[in-house]
């Protein structure tokens, strides 16, 4: 059963160059226990998707579509009731966690803010409680720790302050956009360990929003692939990698260092002048006269779905 | 075999901090690395250990506390104004982060315009050579007239290097110039680099903490550690990319 369901949503920002239209049909669901890796090129639409399920929209947005959850279409929740919603059932840990953290209150302040605000603690049982998240989170000397500023701290301890905070409500659901981004490979797996231990602490589901496929390949399991504002692949991790079915997942996989770096030809398309038909036709090697006419639906491939004319 | 062009000898660099109590970091300690003219050398280590220093020193971007760089065999400080610049100019980086490398509030051909002029190109030939560098670099005439923002980060890299080879270096040293891009935009940079330096015989320093990367470009390579330089035989590296 799934636990929150996104169906056909859309997001279309209104800009002075024309409508971008950053995300382009997408319907995905999540199950309970479950990690969904969303997978694509940097301005694909992937943050936008983590955006709308958190009902954070910037002014020039115009979205329609549904997010199920619990349901109800969260999309048409009032900002109050989202708010409630907001941390407590689903949360996000942003990717780049030296700018998501206020600078001017200690990482102890920030982990227990949801402690203090939505479950009424005293400030210092929610302190108590934020330094036992820390200590899950790999922190030895937790009370130095929650007394320093996100300044004081590498890239990588902000990222997993970032994590305890964001599971000190044990949400159901834990958006995690880009959570690696910018960090050395030895921290990487630190942050990834960490990631797989508040699953298990709190038995959230994880909606990885990444363009690494090695990070998603790890502790995804299922995986969908995004290509300019829509899902063109979705289906169990381990399948996809052993045998990708849409021709932009195989040259994704083939750019990857073990398969020697092999290139995708041309560039990813505008957003606002997007293609006719199949948006990855004109990159296609597997590329047919009908691709150019018609935008594909979502067709079923085994146990996956694929956006692809040959699979309809 | 090719001659030696860079040879950086016995470099040490140190840090220090504090106003009344001085402190004092040591990065790099005796330091010796040399490169060759066109291959490309790459240059690995933790995060920390004085990799992207060791590049600014050899690019003559930082003064190191101790040692010496040498370009065709003449100590860069001992080099009057006239030479410095030309060493400047044949000896370029490539940054990590592409949108910062380039002025945000130029558009591109504003940034590119500047090296021409700094050159001395005649004005009228400025578009036909930019249109040369985009081609080379597979840019198109349309992202000219757009600033960085406006660009994605595969572009802005590539932009960013056409802006280096207006001024035909001999040596780029590339500071982990992939690391900010996607797997698929870094497989096209990493193609279009090796195609470069096959057609302008140009020498790469490749400062880079992705064993997968360095293995595919580097002819040799050294690990950066306790600030020495301890060379990596190819049979190395493929382990260090498998254990990776």
């Amino acid at each position: 059963m799934s636990l929150l369901e996104a169906r056909h949503l859309f997001v279309e920002f209104w800009t002075p160059a024309g409508r971008v239209k950053a995300v382009d049909d997408v319907s995905f669901e999540i199950g309970k226990d479950e990690t969904l890796a969303l997978v694509g090129e940097t301005g694909c639409g992937k943050s936008v998707v983590a955006g709308a399920i958190m009902g954070l929209f910037s002014e020039n947005a115009h979205f329609k579509g549904e997010v199920i959850y619990n349901g109800k279409n969260i999309l048409e929740l009032c900002e109050r009731e989202m708010s409630m919603i907001r941390g407590s059932e689903i949360s996000m840990i942003f990717q780049n966690p030296s700018l998501a953290l206020n600078p001017v209150y200690t990482i102890g302040d920030q982990v227990s803010e949801l402690l203090r605000t939505r479950c009424g603690r005293k400030k210092r049982q929610a302190l108590k409680i934020s330094e036992n998240l820390l200590q899950h989170m790999g922190f030895s000397d937790t009370g130095t720790v929650a007394g320093m500023y996100p300044f004081q701290l590498s890239g990588g301890m902000n990222q997993r302050a970032m994590i305890a905070a964001s599971m000190a409500l044990s949400p159901k659901i834990l958006i995690a956009d880009e959570p690696t981004k910018g960090l050395d490979g030895s921290l990487v797996r630190d942050v990834v360990r960490e990631m797989e231990c508040a699953r298990e602490i709190s038995g959230s589901s994880i909606l990885l929003i990444t363009h690494d496929l090695s990070l998603a390949r790890e502790i995804s399991d299922r995986i969908a692939i995004m290509y300019s504002g829509e899902i063109l692949e979705i289906g169990g991790t381990d399948e996809f990698f052993k045998s990708p079915s849409h021709p932009y997942s195989k040259a994704l996989l083939n750019s990857l260092p073990e398969r020697g770096f092999q290139p995708i030809p041309g560039q990813s398309p505008s957003m606002i002048h997007s293609p006719q038909g199949c948006k990855f036709h004109p990159r296609c090697s597997r590329s047919m006269e009908d691709c150019s006419s018609g935008r594909p639906a979502m067709a079923r491939h085994g146990k996956r779905m694929v956006r692809c004319r040959l699979f309809a | 075999m090719s001659a030696v062009c860079l040879n950086a000898r016995s470099i040490s660099k140190a840090y220090e901090s504090g106003l009344i109590f001085k402190r004092r970091r040591s990065i790099l300690e005796d330091v010796s690395l040399e490169l060759k003219s066109g291959e490309t050398f790459g240059l690995v280590g933790d995060s920390g250990s004085g990799k992207s220093t060791l590049g600014r020193i050899i690019a003559g971007l930082e003064r190191p506390t101790g040692g010496d760089v040498l370009f065709h065999g003449k100590s860069i400080y001992e080099m009057n104004g006239a030479e410095f610049s030309k060493f400047r100019r044949s000896v370029q980086t490539l940054f990590q982060d592409p949108e910062g490398s380039l002025n945000p509030r130029k558009s591109i051909e504003r940034s590119m315009h500047d090296v021409l002029r700094l050159i001395g190109l005649p004005m009228r030939d400025w578009r036909r050579r930019t249109s040369e560098m985009l081609q080379m670099v597979g840019l198109t005439e349309e992202i000219l007239c757009r600033r960085p923002d406006q660009l994605s980060g595969g572009q802005n890299q590539r932009a960013a290097l056409g802006r280096v080879l207006l001024l035909e270096p001999e040596v780029i040293v590339l500071d982990e110039p992939t690391s900010a891009l996607d797997i698929s935009v870094q497989a096209q940079m990493l193609h279009m680099l090796k195609d470069l330096q096959r057609d302008l015989s140009t020498g790469y320093l490749l400062i880079s903490h992705d064993m997968d990367v360095v293995k595919f470009m580097a002819d040799r390579a050294g690990c950066l550690e306790q600030g020495r330089v301890i060379p990596l035989d190819g049979k190395s590296i493929a382990l260090c990319s498998e254990i990776r």
